[in-house]
């Protein structure tokens, strides 16, 4: 027997493995190590286990402040995206109407634009309008933010879906709102939810909007930045990031399950 | 109350050409009467605009000009979800987050109707299916027959004055589809509903409906039963459509009401003739079904009102045969002889004589 052709000694899935492993997966060990680590300063070699920083992460009362802040905005900023964003992908999937391509264009301009950049434009916009800095304003970002995304996901589940759907609906008797919510979100329901989860996980640790438009209450990630001042702090950073880190992959691969699904049902009716 | 179901008055419907500035005229100036209780079919090839005729039934579809009149009612102002018919469509539209029952009962819970009363009625209606005990199962566990059962159902349940449907039969199987085609005739006639009914395939057609319309280009072009549809074919295009046949063209000599006298093949016949009238010298064409022509053995020299040729393809096709003739005028005619006993076989290159009974032959204008 001959092998046909010679064998590299890397293949490139490995490649990518090893790299992905040194540069993604070793920081986030690290990460999780030193969060148990019993010493102020991160270095090697370890000291003693210990959850004292996460205990302490509990009493600091700032901190768990601005956690919540995060939390609302997403959630609020989320909500209110996802709702956009599924009218904005109704209008371009289940509609044909004048200036559609203008439309869609100026729906997904926010996807290029990078975050620094929008951050500065709405604190000028917001100057002028008198709208004070604040997380009302971080919402508003990260409402600008999000909507093209969520108006991509729904978009493609409305797409896999026949319109003759919505049609049956009316010719049992709905209306076009009974048929909208009674045939044609619950059959999106999936990908609202995924849309929403994936919302929520880029407003929870959106950085640079953020810093441009907070007041004086303060993000998560905002304050974390701010902490990065006081090195005696940083294990309890650290910490913290840990868990926000668990959290996120948590997220993520639940949304990453619900697309699969509602990718799966919509293969079968198809 | 008019005897009609559905009545079209000057039904036209155009659609703006995507990226261009032109109108796609999908229906033009359609009128039509459906009667009560009646299988009607819409019947013409694929973008004849049959779908969009039946959507402006249902709903979906506003019409650009005309009027249409359900059981005596103007219906133009009146929306999909409030007309009394129902639709079964092609890819049969099954809520998939809902089980077949849930399906089923849908357009009698949005009316509101109680849970006792639907209960029963969707068992009833999965039985009218041959579905029972099916009610618990999702759509996409159901085979395409069964879901186009189920979409049957959900349109019945809710006793539609008119059920429509859209080449329903369109995804299944041969085999399936035959089964189908007697079945939907069979619930027909269990339920009354009129049934408007589209398709693109003549044998389904002739085989299922009451009457047929036969559409192209969005024009109506013949409406009537089965037989006459068939066997008098107002247009070329209708004969062609429909069925096999044979095309002679033809000029008119002589014209006298419902017949012509014309000359084809290099000879004088008389024809059929049913577009109102004739002028002498006009072009037309003569059309003939392969299974009118009767073959004969040729011994020579000439009888009267028999045409000659020769017999060049024969395909044996079990219970008839076959046959291509070219005449001697060039044109080439299909004949179709059922086989038995007593009738002669003829074999490639064989001489021949035809005939026809003149009420056989239709002659048509271009
Ligand atoms: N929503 C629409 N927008 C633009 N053009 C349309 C639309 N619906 C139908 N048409 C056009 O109208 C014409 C008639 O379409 P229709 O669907 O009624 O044909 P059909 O007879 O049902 O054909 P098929 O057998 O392929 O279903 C076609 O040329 C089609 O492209
Ligand atoms: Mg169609």
């Amino acid at each position: 027997m001959q092998a046909s052709r010679a064998r590299p000694l890397v293949s490139f899935g490995g490649l990518y493995f090893g790299l992905a492993a040194a540069f993604l997966y070793l920081p986030i060990l690290l990460l999780i190590l030193f969060s148990f680590n019993d010493s102020r300063t991160l270095v090697f070699p370890l000291r003693e286990f210990t959850t004292r920083w996460y205990a302490e992460l509990l009493h600091s009362p700032e901190l768990l402040r601005s956690l919540g802040n995060s939390l609302w905005v997403g959630l609020l900023s989320s909500l209110v995206a996802t709702l956009l964003g599924t009218m904005a992908a109704i209008a371009i999937v289940r509609f044909r109407f004048r200036l559609q391509g203008l439309f869609m264009a100026v729906s997904t301009i926010p996807l290029v634009i990078p975050s620094v950049v929008l951050g500065v434009a709405l604190l000028l916009v917001f100057a002028q309008f008198g709208v004070p800095l604040s997380l009302l304003a971080v919402g508003i970002g990260h409402t600008i933010l999000n909507i093209p995304y969520a108006m991509l996901i729904v978009a493609a589940r409305l797409a896999g879906f026949s319109n003759h759907l919505e049609e049956a609906g009316m010719d049992l008797g709905l209306t076009y709102w009974g048929t909208l919510l009674r045939v044609t979100l619950p059959i999106s329901a999936p990908a609202l939810l995924a849309a929403f989860l994936s919302s929520f996980t880029t407003s929870f640790d959106e950085f640079a909007v953020a810093f441009f438009l907070v007041g004086t209450e303060a993000t998560l990630p905002v304050y974390l930045y701010s902490q990065l001042r006081f090195p005696s702090r940083l294990p309890l950073v650290v910490a913290l990031t840990a868990l926000v880190m668990v959290t996120s992959i948590l997220i993520v691969l639940g949304t990453e399950w619900l697309q699969r699904r509602s990718l799966s049902t919509r293969r079968r009716s198809a | 109350m008019s005897q009609f179901s559905v009545e079209l008055r000057g039904v036209c419907k155009t659609f703006p050409e995507r990226g261009e500035r032109q109108e796609l005229a999908a229906v033009q100036d359609l009128n039509l009467q459906i009667r009560a209780g009646e299988f009607f079919t819409l019947l013409g090839p694929s973008g004849c605009g049959k779908s969009t005729t039946l959507r402006m039934i249902a709903g979906f579809e506003t019409p650009t000009a005309g009027q249409i009149r359900i059981q005596d009612q103007a219906m133009n102002a009146v929306p999909a979800y409030r007309r009394p018919v129902n639709m079964v469509f092609q890819d049969y539209a099954l809520f998939p987050h809902l089980t077949v029952a849930q399906n089923v009962e849908f357009g009698l819970k949005v009316k509101g109707v109680p849970k006792e009363q639907r209960d029963p009625a969707v068992k009833e209606a999965l039985e009218l299916v041959q579905l029972p005990g099916h009610g618990d199962r999702k759509p996409e566990e159901l085979s395409g027959g069964q879901q186009q059962r189920v979409a049957l159902a959900r349109a019945l349940i809710n006793r539609p004055a008119v059920l429509l449907l859209d080449e329903p039969l369109g995804a299944l199987d041969l085999k399936l589809r035959k089964a189908m085609q007697f079945e939907l005739k069979q619930i027909q006639s269990q339920v009354g509903c009129t049934f408007v009914y589209v398709t693109h395939d003549q044998e389904e057609a002739l085989k299922m409906s009451d009457r047929v319309a036969v559409m192209s280009q969005g024009w109506l072009l013949q409406v009537g039963n089965p037989s006459s549809i068939y066997e008098k074919p107002a247009t070329r295009f209708v004969a062609d459509f429909i069925g096999e046949t044979n095309f002679l063209s033809a000029r008119v000599l002589k014209a006298s009401n419902g017949s012509v006298l014309v000359e084809a093949a290099g000879r004088e016949m008389l024809a059929q003739w049913l577009n109102g009238h004739a002028k002498v010298g006009e072009d037309v064409t003569l059309t003939v079904r392969p299974e009118r022509i009767s073959l004969f053995t040729a011994n020579g020299g000439h009888r009267k009102g028999r045409l000659h040729g020769v017999a060049q393809d024969v395909t044996y096709l079990g219970t008839d045969t076959l046959y291509r003739v070219g005449l001697e005028s060039g044109e080439g005619l299909l004949v179709r002889v059922q086989n038995s006993s007593g009738v002669p076989r003829f074999s490639s290159g064989d001489q021949v004589e035809l005939s026809w009974d003149p009420a056989d032959a239709q002659a048509l204008v271009e």
